[in-house]
Parts: structure tokens; C-alpha cells; sequence
């Protein structure tokens, strides 16, 4: 080999490089850019008013007579899920994981379903059950004599908290359960052989080491739960308890709209998901629980005994109380003429289905539309997350982490807010585009983190193999590289999919005439027509469920926490 | 002396691999008792009965007469009431307590007298030469250290029983070397008793008053190291304590305890004299013999007695002892010799089995 020769080898391998880096931090900018720019239209709005500097919009706000009680059910709703998902979540993962439990793997199954089936579309449901005078279970109970008022008020506060960690509490599942996996169970037995029983070990071993996993679900769920206007806007609302999602949205989209108030009360919202975020901070300090692990003897699951039928039974009655009823009430309402509160053969009828899919030309654009934008998103967020796992440096990393946070932390309605102020005067602001964008910057995280775990695992010696026999970046990515990437990109395509097609607190502010998406949809016919809601959200949760069992075929369960 | 530590009939199952089959031994008190064997030989879950982190299917375990598991009598006691102590493999150190939690968390279980505490924890500290390391993290230790812990954690508490689960075998050569002498130390200081497990036969070997060999969940041999190495009872614990060497062959002639064992093939026949293992009856046998019960004679010989030629195929010198491997008829023949004599590889030699040690099965 000459000297020319060796030198064009060099050259072509760092113009590779180069390619490779440029294409990474390209991205990464623009994706930073996408994030930056919406927020900081944001704070434009809430301090400035004809390009002049006020604090006019807080002031409005403080002015509001509900501003302390938006404020107080925030903290109340937000901090009252996050304990309520992390019971349930924990408890289910903690047995799914640890305990012989029969049906494990039936359970776990539909351990998940809840959060993509989206608590607005449970919260309806749980409605339909218990609305007063008209719900099925209420007006069962009430004509077999049990008294009106001991019956709950589906509208309270305690019934949002309660909806809303019910169908929360599987992503705290998701965190908990690959924690638990993770674990050395030997740090169990070890503290068995030392003393302690059953309850000192859960408490002071397995839930203190997987601590900072369970903190992590938990701020997350506290984040959603203070952005989402799912829950709130099914059940609130129409109870008078307003949140500050919900008076963002009635703000900017109620006569007289105020936009400037409602980017002030955007801030508010983005200052208590902080407070939550610092506060975890404190508590997690910088404990990073690393462990060694042995040859993993393969962990002996804690025997229940007698316990195990009890503890069956809880996980039995959340499945139904998450999954079943809601599911069977949504389908027993949309095969109803119009719903009277209780199922009657008298009024059975197959026309909503057609009526929604075929006739109303709302509902079925939706349908259209949610699919369109749904596959192009997950499509987009497929490609940047192949983009930007390619680059393993520590800058990469900091930086990529520092990317996947910042959507994370800002709150689900506020997020739909920035995108609308950053797109109000360009073309894509009347397009579904928009939403797509949206889609994407809110979830990419997952796409990110499915691909990137996965990429974690090949090792780096397969590409270099492949650029040493001669293979270019462009062709060791094509040929080495996507191949086994495949498992991953398949499911982070799915997995994005599905969580856009349930997206509803984002989209409530982005939709136009024409670009309604599904969730839109539902808001619509919320309180016209019972039946065709019914309806269209069965469709909706069919297809959501369709595609679950496809991503379940296509991946391991594994897979799906390591993208949480 | 009796027993301190009883294991009758234990069995243990797992679908269809029978992991522990009906095995029973006894510990003395105060000895360290090593359960060595391949992996998957049941040694671990063994221990874990003993332990209480598995359920046997059948038997009984006693410490002092005082029954911990008898299936007969449906008696189970639980693992945190057997008041053991254990090292684990993988150390276990609890990553979110620090080194003197870890330490204090068998003492805190059992209700210990606070004010006391800090000075028996500091002691343990000290018995594993980790003396003012107690506010440290404990994951931010190095993993010798880590193993150190685990130690002090399992010993702090003056358990009944000190259970020891291939506790080295994280650790690279250096450290297991220095671990296995502190370890030792401290066992015998304290006069506890033990149950060691491990697959590595130089720690069994150094470590252990008695050892038992298991294979496929059955009880090969109980014996103490020396006699394993020089008169083992199967031909599993011939190979799989130290080196040796192995020729198939038929057993022509026998009395009680020795043979004359014919090794035979298209070209030539040699009859070695050796010692019979009791439990063979067949016609076939296999001679054993390690690299050490030989001697090397160069050239041709005229004592043909209990020699096998062959030559040289490759030779080490090692300092203390040479190695060598030499191409015969019937197998290549490990042999090591302390003599400093020159030997070269293509020689013609002949090997002297010794008549008094080389067994045959």
C-alpha cells in the first residue's frame, strides 16, 4: 500500500466521521430549536403584550376569584395521582415481579392496557357509570335501595384523583416493574438470612434500592398529571373543579379569549411541575445505585401461600375496574339508540358504528386524520431516533439527555400552548402538520430511548468490523446496523404510534376545521351524544388494541420498560 | 463429638432435574465445611436449604437437635429465624445504606441493644481491615472491599451457622488469595461454624476441615482434602480434584485392595500393578495416577516393571517443578517432576507408574 493510497483511506474515514457527527448534531439542534422556540413564544406571550413588556396577564390572573382554588386542585389532583398511580403501580409490579401470583403473565398484559387506552377515554366511561340519575351502576344501585348519597360524586375532586391513578398507574408499573426485574434478588435473601421478614425486606430493601427508579415514575406522573387536561376536562369541568389546565384552555379558547393571562397561568403550571422535579431532585441527591451482580442464581419468587387468592383477586379488580368495565360500558352504550342510563335490547341498534365511521364526516376525517398523522410522527420520530442514538460520546449523551427531559417537564396543555404560539402566523398553523409536530417533540423520548437501548447492546466492534473490510457509514448503517436495529425500530414506531393516537391535552389546542384527530373528536361529542361517543371511542381503543398485540408479538416485554 | 449441623435425606427437586437427591452429612462444630462440585452438581441449593431460601421437597436439617426443616412434620422455619449468617457471590451490599448500616442491618433485625451497636459494628469493621471506612458509600468501595462488608455483615451478629455462597469467586486471583486467608482467620478466631461452597477445588482445598464433593446432586465423597487427593473413592473425584491422568484398560488379575490392570492396543500390551478401588467389580478399569506419581527414565530400561515408553513432547520448567507431556501408545501422559534434570522434547522415555498410589476404578 503507498503512501497516497493510506492517505485516502484516512481522509475518506474522517470525511465519514464528519458525516456521521454532522448529521448528529444537525439534528440535535433542530430538535433543541423545536423545543426552545415554542417555549419561548411562550414566555413572549405571558409578558408581553403589543411587544411591550407587562405583567398585565398575572395580574389578571391574580385577579381571577378561582386562581387559588385552580392552584389548590392542581396541587391536590397532581399530588394525589402521583400516590395513587405509585400505589397501584408498585403494588401490581412488586407482584407481577417478585411473588408467585397465578395468571402472571395475563396480568401483566393488562397491567398496561389503562394508559394507552387514555384516561379520557376511561374518565368517560367511569362517567357513564356514575353519572347522577343516568349512570348504569348509580341508577342500578339506587332503584335496589341503596341511598342516593352515599353514592360517589363522579364529578368530585376524589373521583378525578381516583380515574386518574387508576389509569396513570401503569406507567409507574412500567418503572417499577423494570426496576424490580433489574434487581439482584440476592439483596433480598441477604436480608432475609439476616433477620428480616417479609415486611422489613419489601420495605427497607426492595422499595429503598429501587427508590430513585420509583421517584422517577413518580415525578413523571405528577408532571402529566399537572399538564393533562384528559380527566379534568371528562370530569372537572363539568363538576365545577377546574384546574389549571383546564382554565388555560378556557382561557384561550372561550369568549373573551386571553391569551397573555393564559401563557401567565402556563408559567404557574410550568413552576409547580419544577417544584415537583426539584423536590425529587433533593430526595434522590446524587444516588446512583449501581450493583454487582453474581451469576444470577435464578431468583425464587416469594411464596404467598395462602395470601396468594387475596392478592389475585386485587389484581383481578383492577384489571376490571381499569380495563373490563370500562371497555364493556363503552361497547353496551354504542350499541344503543340513545342512551337512557341503562341497556335496553328495545333500543339496540349497529347505526352508531356506521354513523361514525361512514356518515358523520367529522368523525370519520378523524379517523383519517389520526392515522395520517399518527404513522408520519412515529415515522419522523423513528428516523431522528436512529439519527441521534448513533453518537456515543459523552457530550452526545449529556446533551441527548438534556434534550429527552425538557418536553418531559413541561405540562402536557401548556406544551400544546407553546406549539400553537410558535406556528400562529406561519402556513403550518391551519394544517394537520402541526399536530404531527407536536406528536413528536412531546413523545420523542420513547422512540429515543427504545432505539438507544437497543443500540447500547450492539456492540461497536460489528460496525467497526464492517468500516475496516471497507464498508462506508452510509453502508455499514444500511447493511450491519438497521438489521439489528430492526427489534427496536419496530417497536419504538409502534409504541409512538399508539401514544400519539390517545393524545389528547396537546391537541386540544392545535386543531382546526378540517384537522380534528380523534381525541378532538370525543371532546366534541362529549356532551351531544353519549351513544356515537361510545362508539367512536370503541373504535378507537379496537385499533389501539390491535396494535398492542402486534407490538407485543413483535417485542419483549423488556423492551417496553427500558423506553420509560 | 456430635454433630452440630444435620442433614438427613434431603431432596430437592426442580421440574425435571432432581437438583439435591437424598443426600445426608454432618458439620462439627466450630470446622469450616466445604461443599464442592461442577455447577449444577445441587452444592448451592444445598446451602440455600440449610439457609431456608428454598424449600426442600424432602428431609430433615437440624442445628444442635433443634429441627429447622422437616418435610414429615411439615416444620419450615423461615430464613430470617434461623439466625444464620451468609456471604453471597454477587456481595449483596445494599447500595442505598453505608458501609455501617449494611454492617448494623442484622443486629438492628434482631433488636440488638443500641448502645452497644456502634462498638460491635466498628469491631466487625476491624476484623476485616476495614477500619474507619463505616460513613463511606458502600457501592463506592472496591469490590475486595465490598466483599469485605458482606463478611463483616454476616459475622457481626455471632450467627449459629455462617453460610458462604462461592463468596471469592467475583474476585480476581490476587484478592480471592488474600480473602481466603482473612477469611479463615476470622472463622477460627471466632469459632464459628461454616458451610462453604464453591466450585474452585484450591479454595476448597486450602480452606475447608472437610469437604464433600457433589455431582449430579448425589454425594461423591466426604473427606478431608488429603485423603480426596490421594485415595479418591470415584473416579468423578480422581478427575475432578487435581490433575490426572487416566488409561482404560482390563483388569487381569485381583486381590482386596490391589490389581494388575493390562493396557492393550493393535501394537503392544503393558500390565501396571496399582491399588484396586473397592467399589469396581468389572472386567474394565480405568487407571488413574496424577502427574506426580511417576518417575521419568531416560533411555531405554531394563526395568519394565509398571512402565509405560514414550516420548517427549513437550517439556516446562517451572521452577519448582518441571512439566512435561509425553506421547505414549495408550495416552498422552501428564507428568511433573522435581528433579532438575534436563529433559528433551523428541526423547525416548519410559514412565514408572507408582505401584502404591496409582488407583484403579
Amino acid at each position: 500500500m503507498t503512501l497516497s493510497t493510506q492517505n485516502t483511506y484516512i481522509n475518506s474515514f474522517i470525511k465519514n466521521i464528519s458525516i456521521e457527527r454532522s448529521l448528529f448534531w444537525i439534528t440535535a439542534a433542530l430538535m433543541l430549536v423545536a423545543i426552545l422556540y415554542p417555549a419561548s413564544m411562550a414566555i413572549r406571550a405571558a409578558f408581553f403584550e403589543n411587544d411591550i413588556f407587562t405583567l398585565a396577564g398575572f395580574e389578571r390572573i391574580l385577579q381571577l376569584d378561582t386562581i387559588a382554588s385552580d392552584i389548590w386542585n392542581t396541587l391536590m389532583f397532581s399530588a394525589g395521582s402521583m400516590f395513587g398511580a405509585t400505589v397501584i403501580g408498585v403494588s401490581l409490579a412488586w407482584v407481577n415481579a417478585r411473588t408467585d401470583v397465578p395468571g402472571v403473565k395475563a396480568i401483566e398484559v393488562f397491567c398496561v392496557i389503562p394508559f394507552f387506552m387514555s384516561a379520557f377515554v376511561g374518565a368517560i366511561a367511569w362517567r357513564l357509570l356514575f353519572v347522577p340519575n343516568a349512570g348504569m351502576i348509580s341508577m342500578f344501585l339506587t332503584k335496589h335501595g341503596f341511598p342516593e348519597i352515599l353514592l360517589p360524586d363522579i364529578y368530585s375532586l376524589g373521583s378525578m384523583i381516583f380515574i386518574q391513578s387508576v389509569f396513570y398507574s401503569p406507567f409507574m408499573y412500567l418503572y417499577a416493574v423494570a426496576s424490580f426485574r433489574q434487581m439482584d434478588p440476592t439483596l433480598e435473601e441477604i436480608a432475609r438470612i439476616h433477620g428480616a421478614g417479609n415486611w422489613n425486606t419489601l420495605r427497607k430493601i426492595t422499595l429503598s434500592v429501587n427508590g430513585p427508579a420509583l421517584l422517577s415514575g413518580m415525578i413523571l406522573v405528577f408532571v402529566m398529571s399537572v399538564g393533562t387536561l384528559e380527566v379534568p376536562m371528562a370530569l372537572g369541568s363539568a363538576g365545577g373543579n377546574y384546574v389549571l389546565s383546564t382554565r388555560i384552555w378556557a382561557l384561550m379558547n372561550n369568549m373573551p379569549q386571553d391569551v397573555t393571562a393564559a401563557s401567565a397561568l402556563g408559567m404557574i403550571a410550568i413552576l409547580i411541575a419544577a417544584i415537583g422535579i426539584i423536590i425529587q431532585r433533593k430526595l434522590l441527591g446524587n444516588r446512583k445505585f449501581t450493583t454487582v451482580t453474581g451469576k444470577g442464581y435464578k431468583s425464587k419468587k416469594i411464596s404467598l401461600g395462602r395470601w396468594k387468592w387475596i392478592v389475585f383477586t386485587l389484581a383481578i379488580t383492577y384489571i376490571i375496574f381499569a380495563v373490563v368495565m370500562p371497555i364493556v360500558t363503552l361497547i353496551l352504550v354504542a350499541l344503543q339508540k340513545f342512551w337512557t342510563g341503562s341497556f335496553s335490547m328495545q333500543f339496540f341498534t349497529w347505526a352508531n358504528f356506521n354513523t361514525v365511521l361512514f356518515e358523520y364526516d367529522v368523525t370519520a376525517r378523524a379517523i383519517k386524520n389520526s392515522l395520517f398523522a399518527c404513522s408520519v410522527a412515529a415515522t419522523i420520530s423513528v428516523i431522528f431516533a436512529l439519527i441521534l442514538s448513533q453518537i456515543r460520546s459523552r457530550n452526545a449523551e449529556a446533551f441527548m439527555g438534556l434534550l429527552v427531559l425538557l418536553p418531559i417537564v413541561i405540562p402536557g396543555a401548556v406544551f400544546g400552548m407553546m406549539v400553537l404560539f410558535a406556528f400562529v402566523k406561519t402556513p403550518i398553523y391551519n394544517t394537520i402538520f402541526i399536530i404531527i409536530f407536536a406528536y413528536v417533540i412531546a413523545y420523542f423520548y420513547l422512540a429515543y430511548r427504545t432505539i438507544y437501548s437497543v443500540r447500547l447492546s450492539i456492540h461497536p466492534e460489528l460496525e467497526q468490523s464492517a468500516r475496516i473490510h471497507g464498508a462506508s457509514w452510509f453502508q455499514s448503517t444500511r447493511r450491519i446496523l438497521t438489521p439489528l436495529l430492526k427489534p427496536g425500530i419496530v417497536s419504538a414506531w409502534l409504541m409512538s404510534f399508539i401514544l400519539f393516537i390517545r393524545e389528547f391535552s396537546s391537541v386540544m389546542f392545535l386543531y382546526r376545521h378540517g384537522t380534528e384527530v380523534m381525541p378532538v373528536v370525543f371532546f366534541m361529542l362529549m356532551e351531544r351524544h353519549s351513544a356515537r361517543l361510545a362508539a367512536f371511542m370503541v373504535i378507537q381503543t379496537a385499533i389501539l388494541l390491535l396494535i398492542m398485540v402486534i407490538y407485543q408479538r413483535f417485542t419483549s416485554k423488556n423492551a417496553t420498560g427500558a423506553a420509560f | 463429638m456430635s454433630a452440630f449441623l444435620k442433614v438427613e435425606n434431603l431432596s430437592k427437586r426442580y421440574g425435571d432435574h432432581q437438583a439435591i437427591d437424598n443426600i445426608s452429612f454432618e458439620i462439627e462444630e466450630k470446622k469450616l465445611f466445604v461443599l464442592l462440585g461442577p455447577s449444577g452438581c445441587g452444592k448451592t441449593t444445598t446451602l440455600r436449604c440449610i439457609g431456608g431460601l428454598e424449600k426442600p421437597d424432602n428431609g430433615i436439617i437440624s442445628i444442635k437437635d433443634e429441627t429447622i426443616s422437616n418435610n414429615e412434620e411439615q416444620i419450615f422455619i423461615a430464613a430470617e429465624k434461623r439466625g444464620m449468617g451468609m456471604v453471597a457471590q454477587s456481595y449483596a451490599i445494599w447500595p442505598h445504606m453505608s458501609v455501617f448500616e449494611n454492617i448494623a442491618f442484622p443486629l438492628r433485625m434482631s433488636k440488638f441493644d443500641r448502645n452497644l451497636l456502634a462498638s460491635r459494628v466498628e469491631e466487625a469493621l476491624d476484623m476485616v481491615q476495614l477500619k474507619g471506612l463505616g460513613t463511606r458509600n458502600a457501592t463506592d468501595l472496591s469490590g475486595g472491599q465490598q466483599q469485605r462488608v458482606a463478611l463483616a455483615r454476616a459475622i457481626v451478629g455471632r450467627p449459629k451457622l455462617l453460610l458462604f455462597d462461592e463468596p471469592l469467586s467475583n474476585l480476581d486471583a490476587k484478592l480471592r488469595e488474600q480473602m481466603r486467608y482473612l477469611l479463615k482467620e476470622i472463622q477460627t478466631e471466632i469459632g464459628i461454624t461454616a458451610v462453604y461452597v464453591t466450585h474452585d477445588q484450591s479454595e476448597a482445598m486450602g480452606l475447608g476441615d472437610e469437604l464433600i464433593v457433589m455431582n449430579n446432586g448425589k454425594i461423591e465423597q466426604s473427606d478431608q482434602a488429603k485423603s480426596l487427593y490421594n485415595n479418591p473413592k470415584t473416579k468423578f473425584v480422581g478427575e475432578f480434584i487435581g490433575t490426572a491422568n487416566m488409561i482404560e484398560g482390563h483388569i487381569i488379575q485381583k486381590d482386596s485392595n490391589s490389581c494388575k490392570i493390562s493396557l492393550k492396543n493393535e501394537n503392544s500390551e503393558q500390565i501396571i500393578r496399582a491399588r484396586l478401588s473397592h467399589n469396581t467389580d468389572s472386567e474394565r478399569g480405568v487407571l488413574l495416577f496424577r502427574p506426580e506419581w511417576i518417575s521419568i527414565q531416560k533411555g531405554n530400561n531394563d526395568d519394565r516393571e509398571n512402565s509405560i515408553d514414550g516420548v517427549i513432547r513437550t517439556f516446562q520448567y517451572l521452577g519448582d517443578r518441571s512439566e512435561l507431556i509425553i506421547e505414549t501408545e495408550f495416552a498422552d501422559i501428564k507428568a511433573s517432576v522435581t528433579d532438575d534434570e534436563e529433559y528433551v522434547v523428541g526423547d525416548k522415555v519410559s514412565i514408572k507408574v507408582n505401584k502404591n498410589k496409582a488407583i484403579v476404578f
